[in-house]
């Protein structure tokens, strides 16, 4: 869910980038302390600027510590403690987009891009669906709830009564949301106004920069020092 | 006196859905006059929606099957043209408009619609503003579409479509969720765009109400369209068996007693108090919070204040599945309830006897589609298997919400009259429903909600 933070502000173009190289410097970098200054920073953006499901943070929370304590048995406890904060700094970027940039302004981003029609679309479909298959999901559960079954004490019926409505639905919706969109007028390779144009405010030289100087510090960390 | 050559031309259209032998509509012809409003109503599961889907493009071209016949838009064969290309001159509004809203704050989707038709960046604020304003939905102008009710949500896409003002307007279902101030609003839009020269092709259920402005109305039988003359064969109310309220004799328990119920920025609730027999019908204005209560009723959301009590216990702290052993409730949206792989399984849940299934299905009218995927069926037979989902359990209290809305009369009468034998069997029922119901329904009290202050 979104909070109408600093982030959310930010053009949407500069968002996408800044989230692309950062997933490329989570990659490249091997130094804990330089993954480390990644890893804090996209963790701190998230909490200050996307409202958290608490319940679905603490899940990710287990299953990374998990994985912390498999790769520290398997590899010893550096390469785990490095691989641990390189998986957060892939993963970060992308909740932290989807959490600050609404699916019209990603749409503007998108427009001023210039991508290929089809990525246009998949990635507008792919927007609309995020939160559809959340919202699914929750109203299949909640309908199982209202014929007197809860799903999540019944791992037997996940199958059943989750996994399949929910392949379902989606698929069903798929087509649904398509036909929708075309009634809209929507073609990704018609012309489309803009009446919101992108601009470059204040505000995104001063996020650039920050960017430009976390990657920095990083840089220097894993390579310098 | 109507121009003589028709915006819009129907000849001899046959289509047979994917997968079937027979035509779902056959020999369908029908023209449309600049300027005119013509009513298409009939049975659910009928055709209205298939041709509607035909004209629009979305059958064969999205959901296959074959069609045979003529379209003609002011003359020209559009049998080819995509969806988009005829939504330049079609305004289309499907029945589910949840798949037709695409943004996140209602601004934001009247924008995302002129956007696409290349408008003019300096005349969308114009539009944008003058729309809202036209529709009432300056209030909500910065508010998430998913805050907004079901009849809110209606009227967002009525006015992003109406926005852009394409000659042919195809309508599905318009008024399914709006309250009467909408409805009326609706109607009069619609008045005033075909004296503009606008046509408007609107399928609907409710055809006392359109029959009102339309210039003439068809009726769809078994897949075959004839225009109704006088419009004696759109019937208005349906016949519900003879109602005996056995409570109403009695000193029947009460089941249920909520007092003090508030949640999110809606005013505090009523206090309700519901007897074994009774019926509650729950009025007011879209947006009003209905849906909202009958949440918190069922445990769906918690209240922040005040106490729930059903069959004389506290529920306030009870999870939705302990409710849901004495309450049954069937949603707004049949499509958000029904997960089953067949009709039957739909209703034969476990714990359900064979008998009170079959019993039910054959109630509902629902027998011959038995073994069918529930989503194959149509909106209204979705809405008689959700009743019937619900009504398998034997709930003690039912809470319907706006379940009439896409019924014809026999589907309705069918419906009531599965909910008549529930009442006489001492069940409780809370509904809400912007469509007009039979006088005296059910002896059902009326809670009229107060309009929200935004």
């Amino acid at each position: 869910m979104r909070k109408r933070g600093f982030l959310t502000q930010i053009n949407p173009l500069l968002k996408i980038i800044v989230c692309i190289a950062s997933v490329g410097l989570a990659v490249v970098l091997h130094d804990i302390r330089a993954i480390s200054v990644l890893a804090i920073t996209l963790l701190a953006l998230l909490f200050i600027c996307v409202r958290i499901n608490l319940r679905i943070f603490a899940s990710l929370a287990i299953a990374l510590v998990v994985f912390m304590t498999v790769s520290a048995w398997l590899r010893g406890f550096h390469t785990s403690f490095v691989s641990t904060l390189r998986l957060i700094a892939i993963l970060l970027p992308t909740p932290l987009l989807a959490g600050t940039t609404s699916p019209f302004h990603l749409l503007k981003a998108i427009q001023a891009a210039r991508l290929p029609s089809f990525i246009v679309l998949s990635l507008m479909l792919m927007w609309r669906f995020l939160p559809i298959i959340q919202q699914e999901a929750q109203r299949i559960v909640e309908a199982n709830w209202l014929r007197g079954v809860n799903i999540a004490n019944q791992p037997q019926q996940w199958f059943s009564g989750l996994l399949m409505p929910l392949i379902f639905r989606i698929v069903a919706y798929a087509d649904d949301v398509t036909v929708g969109l075309e009634t809209r007028g929507y073609d990704p390779q018609a012309g489309r106004s803009n009446s919101q144009p992108l601009q470059w405010q204040s505000k995104d030289t001063i996020f650039a920069i920050s960017a430009v100087a976390i990657a920095a510090v990083a840089g220097y960390l894993e390579w310098v020092v | 006196m109507a121009p003589h050559q028709p915006v819009l031309e129907v000849l001899d259209l046959t289509y047979i859905h994917p997968g079937k032998s027979w035509a779902t509509i056959a020999n369908v012809n029908l023209s449309l006059y600049p300027g005119e409003i013509v009513l298409i109503a009939g049975a659910t599961g009928s055709g209205k929606s298939t041709l509607l889907n035909c004209l629009a493009g979305i059958a064969p071209n999205h959901v296959g099957g074959k069609l045979y016949g003529k379209i003609l838009y002011q003359g020209i064969d559009i049998s080819e043209w995509s969806v988009r290309q005829r939504a330049r001159y079609f305004c289309i509004l499907l029945q589910n408009v949840e798949t037709q809203i695409f943004t996140e704050r209602v601004w934001e989707e009247l924008v995302f619609g002129l956007e696409n038709w290349n408008v003019a960046p300096q005349q969308i604020w114009q539009i944008t503003e003058t729309v809202l304003e036209e529709f009432g939905l300056q209030g909500q102008r910065n508010w998430f579409i998913r805050q907004l009710s079901a009849g809110q949500k209606q009227r967002l896409l009525i006015a992003c479509l109406l926005a852009i003002g394409q000659p042919v307007m195809l309508l599905d279902e318009p008024l399914a969720y709006l309250d009467a101030q909408g409805v009326e609003l609706l109607l009069q839009l619609l008045k005033s765009r075909a004296q503009k020269g606008q046509s408007v092709i609107i399928i609907e259920h409710r055809t006392e109400v359109v029959k009102k402005i339309c210039d003439r109305s068809y009726y769809f039988h078994h897949g075959k369209l004839t225009e109704a003359v006088n419009n004696n064969k759109i019937e208005i109310f349906p016949t519900v068996s003879e109602f005996a309220c056995s409570s109403c004799h009695h000193n029947p328990p009460i089941v249920l007693r909520a007092f003090g119920l508030s949640w999110g920025g809606y005013p505090p609730f009523p206090d309700l108090q519901l007897t074994a027999g009774e019926t509650i019908l729950l009025k007011g204005d879209n947006g009003c919070g209905k849906t909202t209560l009958l949440k918190l009723l069922c445990g769906l959301l918690k209240s922040a204040t005040g106490k729930l009590e059903i069959l004389g216990a506290d529920a306030s702290q009870k999870s939705v599945v302990q409710i849901a052993k004495d309450v049954g409730f069937v949603l707004q949206n049949p499509n958000h309830q029904l997960f089953a792989d067949s009709v039957r399984a739909e209703i034969q849940q476990p714990g359900v006897k064979k008998a009170v299934a079959d019993l039910l299905l054959e109630q509902l009218n629902l027998s011959d589609r038995a073994q069918d995927h529930p989503q194959a069926l149509s909106q209204g037979q979705k809405r008689r298997l959700a009743l019937g989902a619900v009504l398998a359990r034997q709930p003690k209290i039912c809470l319907l919400d706006e379940i009439v809305v896409g019924q014809d009369p026999y589907s309705l009468s069918l419906m009531l009259n599965v909910l008549s034998n529930f009442i006489q069997e001492q069940g409780a029922l809370i509904l809400t429903s912007h469509v007009p119901l039979p006088a005296g329904l059910f002896n059902a009290k009326v809670l009229v909600l107060p309009k929200v202050q935004i």
